[in-house]
């Protein structure tokens, strides 16, 4: 903390600490500063004017948002003069805006309708005509109306600062001027003819927008703020789980915003989280039960259906009560992945029961030797070692933070991938661009003595002097957050968990794992083994029978699969969609999306956070643990079923040590509670370099090195099982008609 | 992109300052008066050499007025509208120029020879009117002088 200094405000003493902006110490006191363009965390601007104090001393009003405290100043807030002062500036900014409140997106949530009903009337000097310009899209998610701009350069600063993005500009000047990407205006480019914002979509730029110039393209016209019933709940497209306001008007999706929010992202999302989440409203969705007839799906009812389900797992089960395999999924709520667990093992009594995914988190859990990090603290920290994943792409808000740590403070960043990822190349202080699955040998440097450098940077293909670096950095940090990406995996995920261990002596260590799906942690909590993959190679021989709930694995991996489950005598999938893997099933059960039912995912941090209800599902859809126990009911199995999802979580809370003592309600009152784990004993390092050693060995020593750039949106812009089902996202990066009709058809 | 002479001195430009950013306005204009207006290609150049992103380098050309991202023809005649020049007969001149050369403000003839502008005071009062053709000044003008000076004109 540094120094104290007292200062007066409208009459009263406070004291704040020195430097700090005037601004920020009259808000946090709840003393009322009108502004636009002051936001926290970005750089002042002192752009609007709105924000003029009278210091005494000084000659003329000061911005609030540039000035920073000192000893013995005396600030006045709330005099006539300044009301005088604001109103014209308010005069300015209502100059050349249209004032078409009536048909803004934003009306009803607008800074500027709130800041002209504050000051009341405004005296609109300005007779002369405005000058209107047309709204134009700047890419297919973001429309600008420059007319309605109060020139607060939020945007730009967002884009900048918080994204490292740079897509914004302000271009020519004056009443001219306007907010775009480059080029705009050069030869007409952007103002008409097609899309030109060349950015990552993430939409921030609206949502911190204070009026409506800066518009969401799928949002536009279909509800006012005030018309639309709003739910915090967590966004279901990664594991960073950032909570979203999702706004349902009827029973349709409207948007997804994060103004004002508090939660582990505040107003942070990306494009996935903020326009992908309308599949839940896509007229494709399946909402009754089906059972296969020869080449067709029928329609049944649930009772039909899970009669129908029930014998036949029944009657293959009583042969051999391992020929039935339960799969799950990353995707599914902590509850319901809970429920198939037990299904499996009290239900069915198979040994065969996990999810479909190629991680190896549990082995990560099993070794770790350190606390995970939440988000906000990756933001404090001081080094961090990232060792695999593109967290800019595939986890947005982690790269966020990570960026954060470096912009900040200055973070030291060591990287370690095999590709040149957006943050390799922008804010590592380290890079080491290392041979594709070779982070073992790294790993191994780490744990082994100085004389094998020379051995491992080669099987690497780094310079010795980088990975000695790298070694001597990572030994000698008093404080170290390591990321881990989803490629790193087995004996050297194991290593990484277990290097907080071998460190050792009084450090603060903290991990965060780049789990890729948003409940791909929580799942392996519920003991829903990463282990489909193997699973696999058995069906049509020791497994006959499969419940497949919330997986894709047909698209995802391919014809293996496809093949595999073909070979099944019955399969049964519960999904949103008919995709390609619930064509080859012979009852599919339509189950409800994350915005339709209550529940918890458990994101990469481990913490825990809430799902919730914000629409009802269309047709017959139920919540996957709702489907087992029916199932389970049918079959006359006792599961020791629960009738909600809190009285699941109850039992997922009684059952594991690590969730312990979370509720729904703490979890209401935190916002997300981060798990206890239990740290594992740290091993011998001999035994850990032998199995790195193994790991090297696997090690291909002719792969060249990956040349290629990351390219912007390689991860985000991706088209999947739930945003091909977004209409704005399919618009935007979705495959052509032809290549949608071959998917369908295959 | 330049010419060795013209790198040396965009090198020599950028080395004046302690931040590099600081040598945007310089090497916009050597980029201009090399190429006679601001090419894509010069943008791209100027944000490389000065560790900005095309756009930082375009929101500065777009908001001068002396930076111009359109060819602006051979000859740039720029007539003073302001007080002095106006009272004694630019707006004249400005008329003569528009007929003469069948364009008009801010456009450029369709040879690309000349392009007319209207610029705020050119500092040359106690000559009014005046213009200014590229960097030469042109003072105590009449439209037959103008036509005299552009006949001239190579």
């Amino acid at each position: 903390m540094g120094d104290i200094v007292n200062l007066k405000i409208n009459g009263k003493d406070y004291q704040a600490p020195k430097g700090k902006l005037l601004i920020e110490v009259c808000l946090e006191n709840g003393i009322h500063v009108p502004n636009f363009c002051y936001y926290p965390d970005l750089t002042p601007q002192a752009a609007c004017r709105m924000c003029l104090v009278r210091i005494e001393k000084m000659h003329k009003l000061a911005t609030s948002c540039t000035v920073e405290v000192g000893e013995g100043m005396v600030v006045h807030t709330e005099t006539e003069e300044l009301l005088e002062a604001r109103k014209g500036m308010l005069d300015f900014i209502l100059g050349n805006h249209p004032l078409d409140c009536p048909v803004c997106d934003k009306g009803g949530q607008c800074e500027l309708q709130d800041m002209v009903f504050e000051h009341g009337t405004v005296y609109a000097h300005y007779n002369v005509k405005k000058q209107a310009t047309p709204e134009w899209r700047l890419s297919p998610f973001i429309a600008y109306d420059p007319q309605r701009c109060v020139r607060c350069y939020r945007c730009i600063r967002e884009c900048t600062e918080v994204m490292d993005v740079n897509a914004l500009g302000k271009i020519f000047r004056g009443t001219h001027e306007v907010i775009g990407p480059y080029g705009l205006g050069m030869d007409k480019r952007g103002m008409d003819k097609g899309y030109s914002l060349d950015c990552e979509q993430c939409g921030n730029c609206v949502e911190i927008c204070p009026v409506g110039a800066l518009l969401s393209v799928d949002s536009r016209f279909r509800s006012r703020p005030w018309d639309m019933k709003e739910t915090v709940t967590t966004c279901t497209h990664c594991g960073d789980g950032c909570q979203i306001n999702l706004g349902v008007r009827g029973n349709d999706y409207v948007r997804v915003a994060s103004k004002d929010m508090k939660g582990i992202n505040g107003e942070f999302l990306c494009v996935k989280g903020r326009y992908g989440c309308s599949f839940i409203s896509s007229q494709e969705r399946i909402t009754k039960p089906m059972i296969r007839r020869g080449d067709k799906f029928e329609e049944v009812s649930w009772e039909e259906a899970l009669r129908f389900t029930a014998n036949k797992l029944k009657e293959i089960s009583a042969k051999n009560k391992d020929s039935v395999a339960i799969l799950g999924s990353p995707r599914l709520t902590n509850e319901s992945s809970f429920t198939l667990r037990r299904f499996a093992e009290k239900g069915l009594g198979t040994s065969n029961f996990g999810q479909v995914a190629d991680s190896d988190w549990d082995r990560f859990f099993a070794n770790l030797t350190a606390p995970i990090a939440t988000h906000n603290q990756v933001k404090k920290a001081k080094n961090i070692l990232m060792i695999g994943g593109d967290a800019t792409e595939n986890h947005p808000l982690s790269a966020m933070v990570i960026r954060y740590a470096v912009r900040k403070h200055n973070a030291n960043l060591m990287v370690v991938n095999s590709r040149r990822t957006k943050i390799a190349r922008r804010q590592a202080k380290l890079f080491l661009h290392i041979r594709p699955e070779s982070e073992a040998a790294i790993v191994a440097a780490i744990f082994e003595s100085e004389s094998e450098l020379a051995r491992l940077a080669d099987l690497a293909k780094v310079k010795v002097e980088q990975l000695q670096k790298l070694r001597e950095k990572v030994l000698g940090s008093e404080e170290l957050t390591i990321v881990v990406g989803p490629e790193v995996q087995g004996a050297t995920l194991e290593a990484v968990a277990q290097l907080a261990g071998f460190l050792n002596k009084e450090r603060a260590v903290n991990y965060l794992p780049l789990a890729k799906y948003n409940n791909s942690i929580g799942s392996v909590d519920m003991g829903l083994k990463p282990n489909g993959h193997n699973l696999m190679k058995a069906f049509g021989s020791q497994i006959q029978a499969l419940y497949l709930a919330g997986s894709n694995p047909v698209e995802q991996y391919g014809k293996d699969w496809e093949n595999a489950l073909r070979k099944l005598s019955f399969l049964a999938v519960a999904e949103l969609f008919m995709t390609q893997t619930a064509r080859l099933a012979d009852v599919v059960f339509p189950v409800n999306s994350f915005a339709e039912q209550d529940g918890t995912f458990t994101n990469n941090a481990t913490q825990v956070q809430r799902v919730q209800r914000a629409l009802e599902g269309a047709g017959q859809v139920r919540p996957d643990w709702m489907v087992i126990n029916a199932l389970a009911r049918e079959m006359r199995v006792d599961i020791g079923a629960k009738g909600s999802s809190v009285s699941i979580f109850r039992d997922v809370t009684a059952e594991l040590a690590s969730y312990n003592g979370i509720t729904y309600e703490r979890i209401k009152k935190e916002s997300a509670v981060q798990t206890t784990r239990a740290l594992a004993q740290t091993k011998d390092s001999s035994i850990i370099c032998k199995d790195l050693a193994a790991e090297c060995s696997k090690i291909n020593t002719s792969a060249e090195l990956n040349k290629t750039n990351v390219a912007q949106g390689e991860g985000l812009f991706r088209i999947g099982t739930m945003t091909r089902h977004s209409p704005v996202m399919q618009e935007a990066f979705g495959e052509s008609k032809e290549e949608k009709a071959e998917t369908v058809n295959a | 992109m330049f010419s060795p002479e013209i790198e040396k001195k965009i090198d020599n430009t950028i080395e004046k300052y302690p931040h590099k950013r600081s040598a945007l306005l310089p090497l916009i204009h050597i980029a201009q008066n090399e190429q006679g207006h601001i090419t894509e290609e010069a943008i791209a150049y100027i944000a490389e050499r000065l560790d900005l992103v095309p756009v930082e380098v375009y929101e500065v050309a777009t908001f001068y007025s002396m930076y111009f991202l359109d060819p602006i023809g051979k000859y740039n005649l720029q007539v003073c509208r302001t007080i002095s020049c106006m009272l004694c007969g630019a707006y004249d001149l400005i008329e003569h120029l528009q007929n003469k050369l069948n364009i008009k403000i801010g456009q450029v003839t369709s040879d690309g020879r000349f392009r007319l502008t209207e610029v705020e005071c050119l500092g040359s009062c106690s000559t009014a009117p005046a213009m200014q053709i590229n960097f030469d000044y042109h003072e105590n003008l009449t439209p037959e002088k103008v036509d005299q000076i552009l006949a001239k004109l190579p």
